[in-house]
Parts: C-alpha cells; sequence; structure tokens
C-alpha cells in the first residue's frame, strides 16, 4: 500500500537467500545500493515498483518489500525515517568484522 | 478444500448445515454449537450422525453432556498460529473421553500434521493449498516425540 | 552434563531433515514467507535489520569444549568470525545465508547441539543460574529439572502455537541468578520442613513494555509432579492468553487481567483434570537424566591453595581480577571462574571464533570440560581447581578474557539494538561502549563497586533494562535517538523494577547523565553501601537533581 507521501520513493527488501537489504533498479535487478534505484515521484509510479516487489515475493526472491520515502540530496537518495537510514549504513560496530566492503555482493541476480 | 486423513484426500460423506438451511433427510450432517443448542431434539431424532462445529474460544467442558450424540467434531483454525484448538482436542480425547472423529478446519499446515494427530486429530480440512506429496511425508517426518500423554504413531521416551 | 542417547540424536537429526526440506520448498516457492516464517522461527531463524540472524539454543547455559569449538567453527565457516551471547544464555550469528542454515544445523546436531525453539511463539530455552551443579549457596542443582524441561518442552505438540513466547528460568540457590520473577514461569528449588525437595511456582513475570513481577502460584510444588503442573498452566495460557494484540499476549497480561488468585484457580482446575501418571516421567528416567549432572571426579583436596595465595601476594592484578572473577566452588579447593566478555569499549557479550577456542580449551584443560554462558552475557569455567587459577587468568588475557570488571559499572547487559535488530529504535551497543570509556579506569570501577547498567535498544526490553539498577532504553524522536534512564531495578532474589527519573537524553550527553548518576552516588553513600542500596533507601530524588538541575 503506497503511504501518502510528499517526496520521492524507492523499493526496499531483503533478499531471500541471505537476507540482505536490496533496492529495485531501473532495469527491474534487485542491488545493494540505494544510489542505484529506482525512484518513483508518483503514487502511479510508487504502486508500479510495489508490483514489481510483488513480483520478486512470488518469484521467491524477495521478502517483505516496502517504499522508503528519501531525500535527493549531493550526497545521493537519504532515507527520510531514521531507520532506514540505519538500515542501509550497516551496523555501526565491529566494524572489523561487519564492513561493508568486506564480502558484500555487488548486484543482486 | 480437500479433507485429509493419514496424508491422503479421502471423501468427505458429511454435510456441513449451516444456522437456517433445512436439515437433509438422512445422512451425516455437521452442524454449529448454536443450531445444536437450539434445535438439539429434532438433530438427535433425524437418520444419520451428528457432528459439531465448535469454535476455539469455547470451554471443552462446557459441552461435556452432548459428547454422547455427537460422533464428530470439528474444531476451527482461524489462523495457523492460532493454537487454542490443539488444547480443545487434547481436552477432548482424555478426561472428556471422546472417541468419534476430531477434524482440524481452516488454516491448517501440512507442517502442523504431526502435531495435530498426537493431540488427537484424525481429519484435516484445509484451505491451504499444498501438495499431498508435502502431506504424506510430514505427518511422518519425526518418527520420536519426548512428551508423554499423547497419541500418534511416534515412539515416544520415557518422557 | 547431559549426553544425547539414540533417541535425541534421532530428534535432532529428523528435526534437521525437516527444515531441510522446508528450505527447499520455501526457496522453490512451495511455501510463502507467511507459512515458512513461524516455521523458520521456530528453528531459531531471524530475519533482522541487514540480514538474517541465526539463535543458537545452549540449554541452561551448559556446553563443553567441543561444542564451543562447533560454534568457533560455524562463525568461521557460515558466518563473519564471531559470536553474541545472549541475556537467555544463547548464541547469535548474525550473518548467516538462508540456504546454509540446515547445514549449520546438521553441524550443530553433531555435537548435541539444536536451534529449536530460540524463536517463535513457543516455549523457549529454560534458563538456569550460571552456578548451577557448582554453587556454595546450592540447595539442589536445578539442572535435571532443566532438562527435563528442555526435553518436555521440545516440540511439543499441544504448545507450539502459543499466544506469544515462552519463557522459563529455574534456580536451585537461595541467590537467584536466573531472574526468575522477571519470567512467564520461575521456578525455585527449595525444601520443605520434612527436608524433602520441590518447587515455588512463580507465574507472570516479563520485561517488555510493560514489565511485572511474576505472581506466587504455588508455594510448595512436590518436585516429581513439575511436568503436570507445567502442563496444566501452559494449557490455561494456550486457551485464555490474548490473541487479539500481540503487545498483551504474554501470560503476565493473563495473570493481571484475572488477578493472581482467579489465574491460580484456573490452574489449580486444569491440574485436577490432568491424569498425572500419563503424563509425568517414571522416576527412572529422571534418575536417569540426573546421572548426567553428578559431579565431576574431583580431586580430593583442602580448600587453601599455596601456590595460588602466593600468586595473589605477588600480582596485583591477579588478585583484582580473582577479587571480581572468582565465586565461592562447593568443593574445597575449587573455584568458579567466570569471564569478562566486556572488554571496555567493547562490544557487551561478543566473543570472536579465536577467543571461543581458548575457552574451549581451558574448559577441556582445567574446568572438566564444561562451561556456562550466563544471561548477563558473561562466560564460565565452573570447575577450576585453586592451583591451576593462575594459569587460567594468565591463558585469558593472552585472548583479551581477563577484564576484571565482573559485577562492575563497565560490565553492561546489552541488547544488539539497532546496529542489527529489526524491532529495535535505537543502537545500544555504542552507548555502552561510550559509558564503558568513561568510567572503565579499574581504581574508578572498584570505588564505585557492584554496578549493573543494562541497556535495551527498544521497548521490548531484550537488555532487561527494567532490572538494571540503571537501566537504559533506546528510543527514537524525529530521526534522532534518545535514551530514557531508569534507576533501582533489579532481577536477584530481591526484584524490582527500574524507575525512569524524567525525559530523556540525547546519544551526545546520556554518558554525561549516567556518570552524574554514578558520581552522585559515590559521593552520597554512607558506610559500604551498594549503588542499590543507596538508591533504595534514599530514592530518586538526588539523582535528579545532579542529572537534570545543571540542564
Amino acid at each position: 500500500m503506497a503511504k501518502k507521501t510528499k517526496g520521492p520513493q524507492v523499493l526496499t527488501g531483503n533478499l531471500l537467500g541471505d537476507g540482505m537489504v536490496v533496492f529495485l533498479g531501473p532495469d527491474g535487478s534487485w542491488r545493494n545500493d540505494i544510489d542505484t534505484a529506482q525512484i518513483a515521484r508518483s503514487q502511479e509510479d510508487a504502486a508500479t515498483l510495489e508490483t514489481e516487489g510483488a513480483d520478486a515475493v512470488r518469484a521467491s526472491l524477495l521478502v517483505d518489500p516496502y517504499l522508503v520515502e528519501v531525500e535527493e540530496t549531493e550526497n545521493g537518495l537519504v532515507p527520510v525515517e531514521f531507520r532506514e537510514r540505519r538500515r542501509i549504513s550497516g551496523p555501526s560496530v565491529n566494524l572489523e568484522f561487519n564492513s561493508r566492503a568486506n564480502g558484500q555482493p555487488a548486484f543482486a541476480a | 478444500m480437500p479433507l485429509i486423513r493419514d496424508g491422503q484426500i479421502i471423501e468427505d460423506t458429511w454435510t456441513l448445515v449451516d444456522d437456517v438451511e433445512p436439515l437433509p433427510a438422512s445422512g451425516d450432517i455437521i452442524v454449529s454449537l448454536d443450531r445444536f443448542l437450539n434445535e438439539g431434539p429434532v438433530l438427535l431424532a433425524r437418520e444419520g450422525r451428528l457432528g459439531l462445529v465448535v469454535d476455539n474460544a469455547i470451554d471443552p467442558d462446557d459441552i461435556r453432556e452432548f459428547l454422547q450424540h455427537v460422533d464428530l467434531i470439528a474444531l476451527e483454525f482461524p489462523a495457523f498460529t492460532d493454537g487454542r484448538a490443539y488444547s480443545q482436542a487434547h481436552q477432548l480425547r482424555t478426561h472428556l473421553g471422546f472417541k468419534g472423529e476430531l477434524r482440524a478446519t481452516g488454516a491448517v499446515l501440512a507442517d502442523q500434521a504431526a502435531f495435530l494427530t498426537r493431540v488427537g486429530f484424525d481429519t484435516f480440512h484445509t484451505e491451504s493449498n499444498q501438495p499431498m506429496d508435502v502431506w504424506k511425508s510430514a505427518a511422518g517426518s519425526m518418527s520420536v516425540a519426548y512428551q508423554r500423554g499423547y497419541g500418534g504413531p511416534q515412539a515416544t521416551r520415557r518422557i | 552434563m547431559y549426553r544425547y542417547d539414540e533417541f535425541d540424536a534421532t530428534f535432532v537429526r529428523e528435526r534437521v531433515k525437516q527444515f531441510r526440506d522446508q528450505v527447499e520448498r520455501r526457496v522453490k516457492g512451495e511455501l510463502t514467507e507467511e507459512q515458512f516464517r513461524p516455521l523458520r522461527l521456530m528453528n531459531g531463524l531471524y530475519l533482522q535489520l541487514h540480514a538474517y540472524m541465526l539463535r543458537v539454543a545452549v540449554p541452561y547455559g551448559t556446553l563443553n569444549s567441543r561444542q564451543m569449538n562447533q560454534l568457533a567453527m560455524i562463525a568461521d565457516k557460515y558466518d563473519r568470525g564471531y559470536g553474541h551471547f545472549t541475556t537467555r544464555q544463547n548464541i547469535q550469528y548474525n550473518w548467516p545465508r538462508l540456504p546454509d542454515v540446515p547445514d549449520i544445523l546438521s553441524d550443530l546436531a553433531v555435537v548435541e547441539m539444536h536451534a529449536i525453539q530460540t524463536s517463535g511463539n513457543c516455549i523457549r530455552n529454560v534458563t538456569a543460574d550460571q552456578w548451577a551443579g557448582v554453587a556454595a549457596d546450592e540447595i539442589e542443582d536445578p539442572r535435571p529439572y532443566a532438562e527435563l524441561m528442555r526435553q518436555w518442552s521440545s516440540l511439543h505438540p499441544e504448545f507450539s502455537f502459543l499466544p506469544r513466547k515462552f519463557k522459563i528460568a529455574v534456580t536451585g540457590a537461595t541467590a537467584d541468578r536466573a531472574a526468575i520473577a522477571y519470567h512467564d514461569i520461575g521456578l525455585r528449588l527449595k525444601r520443605n520442613a520434612q527436608g524433602e525437595i520441590g518447587f515455588e511456582v512463580l507465574v507472570g513475570g516479563g520485561m517488555g513494555r510493560t514489565p511485572m513481577l511474576a505472581a506466587r502460584v504455588r508455594d510448595w510444588l512436590p518436585k516429581n509432579e513439575l511436568l503436570a503442573y507445567l502442563e496444566a498452566i501452559m494449557r490455561v495460557y494456550n486457551l485464555h492468553g490474548r490473541r487479539d494484540n500481540k503487545y498483551k499476549a504474554r501470560i503476565k497480561i493473563l495473570v493481571h487481567e484475572l488477578g493472581a488468585e482467579e489465574f491460580t484457580r484456573q490452574v489449580e482446575d486444569e491440574y485436577a483434570r490432568i491424569d498425572a501418571p500419563q503424563v509425568l516421567p517414571p522416576e527412572q528416567e529422571f534418575a536417569r537424566i540426573a546421572a548426567y549432572f553428578a559431579p565431576p571426579a574431583y580431586d580430593d583436596m583442602p580448600d587453601e591453595d599455596a601456590d595460588f595465595k602466593q600468586a595473589l601476594a605477588d600480582n596485583r592484578e591477579f588478585s583484582h581480577w580473582v577479587e571480581r572473577s572468582l565465586a565461592t566452588h562447593r568443593q574445597p579447593g575449587y573455584a568458579i571462574v567466570n569471564i569478562s566478555l566486556k572488554p571496555i569499549g567493547g562490544v557487551p557479550g561478543d566473543a570472536s571464533s579465536a577467543q571461543m577456542r581458548a575457552v574451549a580449551e581451558l574448559a577441556r584443560t582445567y574446568s572438566h570440560d564444561e562451561i556456562r554462558v550466563t544471561h548477563e552475557q558473561n562466560l564460565v569455567l565452573p570447575n577450576v581447581r585453586k592451583h591451576d587459577v593462575f594459569a587460567v587468568w594468565q591463558a585469558l588475557k593472552e585472548h583479551k578474557l581477563a577484564d576484571s570488571n565482573l559485577g562492575l559499572v563497565t560490565d553492561i547487559i546489552s541488547c544488539p539494538g539497532l546496529d542489527y535488530c529489526a524491532l529495535a529504535t535505537a543502537r545500544s551497543i555504542p552507548i555502552a561502549q561510550d559509558i564503558s570509556k568513561r568510567l572503565g579506569d579499574m581504581k574508578r570501577q572498584r570505588e564505585i563497586g557492584d554496578l549493573k547498567i543494562k541497556i535495551s535498544g527498544c521497548i521490548n526490553a531484550c537488555g532487561h533494562h527494567h532490572a538494571g539498577h540503571i537501566g537504559i532504553l533506546g528510543l527514537e524522536k524525529r530521526g534522532e535517538e534518545y535514551y530514557q534512564i531508569t534507576l533501582g531495578g533489579s532481577g536477584d532474589e530481591n526484584a524490582s523494577v527500574g524507575e525512569i527519573i524524567g525525559p530523556g537524553f540525547s546519544s551526545e550527553t546520556v554518558t554525561d547523565a549516567v556518570e552524574a548518576i554514578v558520581d552522585t552516588y559515590v559521593a552520597q553513600r554512607q558506610g559500604d553501601e551498594t549503588f542499590l542500596s543507596f538508591y533504595r533507601r534514599v530514592g530518586a530524588e538526588p539523582f535528579k537533581e545532579a542529572v537534570y538541575a545543571t540542564h
């Protein structure tokens, strides 16, 4: 269900296989870099994203897709909600074990 | 909705009759507890066996005196996460001594078949669309169980 | 400790096969996520903020070196080289992949471990006093009962779809190190006037949004009636616990809404209906289980050890560590060695695979091959000869496991929080790290004395902040994390729920507030009263003044 929001939105979910946070890209692929996500600027576009998310769920590729409102800044797309900002940053602790540069997949299938 | 017993689809010889429908002249019927409470004598007088649908908020002790007249009880699973009917079934089988058919109806998954059998269910009237081979294998996927005082084909050791 | 026989081994093996099949069907799309979720939760697999998380059961916090080594192997092979010990004596891995999980469970089964029911609306890991079987103040060892309950609760056909999760804790000592008053069912072993062993049964404690201390439902339950009585409690809960509202679905709400008296009446009514001989295990079965918990072959020694005494005199660092880390063992000449997983500035409760292996080796060599996990996220070597304590300490030091801060202000309990957890509202670990660094000076810590800080990253309270002498709850408002402070909680035999002192603090100021609270206590305490005693004597006012007056 598309929320009533003012700003641009992207679609996110977690990959079924490894649970990693991903975003829907313009080419229909799922990628872990929010800056390459497809942006929806209207209710219709947002609904389209959600449909693609539902398809990915049915194809057992993705779980729990939902729309995330973002701000377009000079540093890229920044989620409006605090929790979503934390979600894309990865853990802020145990960096020697958890660094996003360490073994993160580039693009999902 | 298929009726399943022992991992197979079986024919349902019972007819579910709602609260206002006329009763069939003969044959086995299942009615709601409400209808039974309202039309008991009529239901008991007819030919054919009687089954009851019992809502999962009902205390089975409250229907204890009716059990002798009843050959089937259908217990409900409004969601497969709602586990109240497991306890209703167990009480019916143990201190209430019900010997008729216990049917689990509604949101019932094959993956729950082993548990359902152990608390005393015989048949599953399921709205889940799972392939039959899953029903076949699920019931037998655990050959051992720890808890005493329950039925089912599993070997129960000690506890 | 308990060893699996053919029956137990078959059980976990079949369970792994069952779950492997369920994962395959999920990946193929034959199970939807909605259908799969309760099934994977019953195998301890969560989907968290950044990845899956697998919670492995450590039954009543007990494991041996072979098992600890396997946990280390799993961390390296399937995860990122570390694990997290939890507030329910379990271990969590933060980065497993779904298709690998059946293999992980298979590797666990090989060493008699599993992840069954560490999540989901079922009976969870039964926890116990981490010094069970060795504590000097023990009346009766709770572990055989914990093992009995573990088996009884595993894949229970009637109680696997409860209104909500269900947590049981058992203690056998006069001191309560298992926080039984905060559990859905808390059991305390005791003796009656005839010298017989039985249980005090508490029901309806819990943390979360509505912290409550459990009500006493039975003052005396003969020990052999345990499983039948538990069945009565579970049945009442399964039938009458609320299912309309997830936040009101725990048994504590049922006990609270019915009142303890009515709840007890319903349990006793159900108990009267249960055909106990059908349900209770035969005496030989309990004896079979209890035999596994017989004391190991201790050396017969005097309590004093000359080498140990000498080392204490010669080495001040060692003696400080001993002061905080050793507990009195019931066997003369032995000590309970506690290991801090709270290095200054570190992540509370985490251990690298190398550290796990080090502890495993020490257990094998010095502790009759036994390790315990505590609900305060530390480890225990329960059976160390005093004669060997110095060697153990030296080995622990090598692996950065020898902080002398057990029970002190930097021995912080913290949930994973928003760094890991999908339920969290704020980060908790960085706050723990900050406080730890701020107050980390050893001299200062010893001066402060016993002080339990517990931090939760959301209202679900997995960090047990309600039971903290200082509790911290992480919340979020308008895109900023803020932290509420509570004081005066306790999880021991004089349990209490912490009280909030006032408006919350930002992540920049919460450490200052905690420091002000600690300084207030140090400045105003009388004699050698602990922080908790001081708070119970003077209340929150002095602290509120110190913390808020200047803001």
